[in-house]
């Protein structure tokens, strides 16, 4: 062997030593864990809550043939009694155009509902999904609809309220937002029957 | 929070809701008896007021010697309501009709008739009656249709202050020329015929509608009165024993001279 040789085999088996005891080089970690998917609901605030909607009341049937839909404003009041369970108070009101037959045209009247209700929930994950009904105080502004004998001498009639929607909790553990609709039976209206539909932001404390 | 209970204050006073009162029934042109064509249709509408009890009988009187005024402090006043008065006019006809809608009528001291107070001293041609308190333009409606019109809150308000002059307190005593001074002029712009009226004046309210409907075709007149009661003085149309009279006319304190 000459010289040149043994030095060539001696760099090679130098190298292959060095490669094969060399450890891995690791990245390092510069971002935050990302966080779960969804946030746990057993900590989304509990207790009282306030709600205010805004949305439309539709009459329909009797009462619809002669009233246009209206826009409607809301709040509801009210406290989790458990994780599915909710007592709230909800009071509306809605301005509704009446298309009458002459001479009657161009009139406006007021819907006010005041009613006790309670909610039933499912909690999936960040959303929820409700039903909500209860018993109400219905009331129009004025006698504008006895004309057309919807309303018969009183403004008020006794309610009842059914409905549901689907509640989307914010990332805030207070806050939610949500869709809903209910159906409004007026028991001593003729043809007394609406539909309302509307968008809340909701607060838990 | 602040906004829901705003918001139940207000539907909780009402925010003084309207009352609609229907009418007594249809208007309705019938053929003239003499000459053709269609005999001018009337009606007479008087807002249900109900009657003062004795303590405020007794407000009234005080009211008047508080204000110094020569004449009884009404009980139905122009400030007690806002009235507005919507009507439609069906063409019940084969050809279109020219109609003309006309309210007269009174408060509760009088009512002021405009044949009344055509002059009879003047010249013939010059012998007409003054306009109407309140009326519409002439209306063309085509066969078989329908037009609908209002006499505003503030037309109403307008003809109670005319009411008073021509019923009370004619310009300068001349009763027969204070209707053509007061209803032609807007107070608001001119108070041409109302220099009588005593300084401080209760302005009674006009409480009694005569609709008159000239159409030279047959024609059906319909009415509603919406009425906002700022002092719960409006009664319902059933209620027996009411305030303001329902005679087919009531002569005012100052009535035209006699022909």
């Amino acid at each position: 062997m000459t010289r040149r040789l043994r030095l060539a085999l001696s760099f090679a088996l130098g190298m292959t030593l060095l490669w094969s005891t060399a450890q891995e080089a690791q990245a390092q970690v510069i971002a935050e864990p990302a966080p779960p998917p969804w946030p746990d609901p057993k900590k989304f605030a509990k207790g009282p809550f306030a709600s205010g909607e805004i949305g439309t009341l539709v009459y329909l049937a009797r009462a619809g043939h002669f009233t246009e839909p209206g826009v409607a404003f809301g709040v509801r009041l009210g406290y989790d009694l458990f994780r599915w369970l909710d007592v709230q108070a909800h009071v509306m009101g809605a301005s509704s155009d009446a298309s009458l037959p002459p001479p009657q045209v161009g009139q406006s009247f007021q819907t006010y509902l005041y009613a006790g209700e309670v909610r039933l929930k499912l909690q999936i994950h960040r959303f929820q999904l409700f039903a909500e009904g209860g018993a109400a105080l219905a009331q129009v502004s004025s006698n504008v609809l006895e004309r057309v004998a919807v309303t018969h001498g009183s403004n008020f009639t006794f309610s009842v309220v059914a409905g549901g929607g689907l509640d989307y909790h914010t990332l805030n553990r207070h806050f939610s937002v949500g869709l809903g609709a209910d159906y409004v039976w007026l028991s001593q209206f003729t043809g007394g029957h609406a539909l309302t539909a509307q968008v809340y932001l909701r607060y838990t404390r | 929070m602040r906004a829901g209970l705003i918001f139940l204050a207000l539907a909780a006073c009402g925010c003084n809701d309207p009352v609609y009162l229907t009418d007594n029934g249809p208007i309705e042109t019938t053929p003239a008896m003499m000459g053709g064509g269609f005999a001018p249709a009337q009606g007479l509408y008087v807002l249900p007021v109900r009657k003062p009890k004795q303590n405020e009988r007794m407000a009234l009187n005080q009211l008047q010697q508080q204000l110094m005024l020569p004449d009884k402090v009404p009980w139905a006043q122009a400030k007690d309501f806002d009235i507005e008065i919507e009507w439609s006019v069906q063409n019940l006809d084969m050809t279109k009709a020219t109609v003309i809608v006309a309210v007269d009528g009174g408060n509760e001291f009088g009512d002021y008739v405009p044949s009344m107070y055509i002059d009879p001293n003047a010249n013939e041609e010059d012998q007409t009656p003054p306009p109407n308190l309140l009326t519409t333009e002439p209306l063309v409606i085509e066969a078989g249709t329908t037009q609908t019109g209002v006499f505003r809150e503030d037309d109403l308000q307008e003809s109670a202050l005319d009411l008073e002059a021509i019923t009370r307190f004619p310009s300068g005593g001349d009763a027969l020329a204070t209707p053509f001074m007061v209803i032609e002029h807007r107070s608001n712009i001119s108070r041409i015929g109302l220099e009588g009226l005593p300084p401080n004046d209760v302005i009674p309210a006009h409480v009694r509608y005569q609709f008159t409907v000239t159409a030279d075709a047959h024609v059906v007149m319909h009415y509603s009165v919406r009425v906002r009661d700022h002092n719960g003085k409006l009664a319902k149309p059933t209620d027996m024993d009411l305030y303001v009279s329902t005679d087919a006319t009531l002569a005012p304190p100052v009535a035209p001279p006699m022909p």
